[in-house]
């Protein structure tokens, strides 16, 4: 499935719910599936920057894709990661770095957000994109 | 329940967390349900390492706020709760 593929199928699994009170008990739900990082991964060098809670976001390059692993003490931030584990986990860094994230616009993600964690949605964001760039610059 | 502050003539500005409930969960729940609280370290890291937390969520009421508010915000506080543990 592709990222775009991935990312319709999120959308359309939140425009069940009317309420956003029942897309929070959906994230909620999502953030108790996470991939869990492992102990000796929650380090701050793994840490996000500009959270509102603690968000750690480890990556792993193996046969030329990026498999992510994350955690965090609040479990709506483990929601929203786990979307994005979901969308960006098992790509090459092209696919990440070419990535638009429509997705989060589509289904008000950010604007329903306090502007403290839409600010750590970018940051995770932006560290993903960080990781894509990097494993693709060692590569060549 | 935890409630911060023990001050005998203390303003009707309470500071507390919630065992196995991050204080930025309940906040961003409690919106949802139009309670607004402040949650975090509220500007204020040293007070924080203090109590030993990461944060706080806190509710102030003012001379306009009304008791089917507070009962609101009571029955916002135990829905919020419910849905995060």
């Amino acid at each position: 499935m592709s990222i775009k593929e991935v990312e319709q199928q999120i959308v359309e699994e939140f425009s069940i719910f009317t309420d956003w009170l029942d897309k929070y008990e959906y994230l909620i739900e999502l953030g108790r599936s996470l991939p869990i990082i492992k102990e000796s991964g929650k380090e701050d060098k793994n840490l996000i920057k500009g959270c509102q809670s603690r968000v750690w976001l480890a990556a792993d390059y193996s046969d030329g894709k990026i498999w992510f692993t994350a955690d965090s003490d609040a479990i709506i931030t483990k929601g929203i990661i786990s979307l994005l584990v979901r969308v960006f986990s098992g790509r090459t860094p092209q696919e990440i770095i070419d990535a638009d994230l429509n997705f989060i616009k589509q289904i008000g993600l950010e604007e329903n957000l306090s502007p403290t964690r839409a600010n750590g949605l970018l940051s995770m964001i932006k560290q993903i994109k960080f990781y894509a760039v990097a494993f693709a610059a060692n590569k060549q | 329940m935890k409630i911060y502050g023990e001050s005998k003539h203390k303003l009707p500005i309470y500071s507390f967390n919630i065992e196995g409930v991050h204080h930025s969960d309940l906040a961003m729940l409690l919106d949802k349900m139009g309670v607004a609280v402040r949650s975090g370290m509220m500007c204020c890291e040293p007070l924080m390492t203090r109590f030993h937390t990461t944060g706080m969520v806190r509710a102030s009421l003012l001379p306009y706020n009304t008791i089917e508010e507070i009962d609101l915000f009571i029955t916002a506080v135990q829905k919020a709760v419910k849905m995060l543990k």
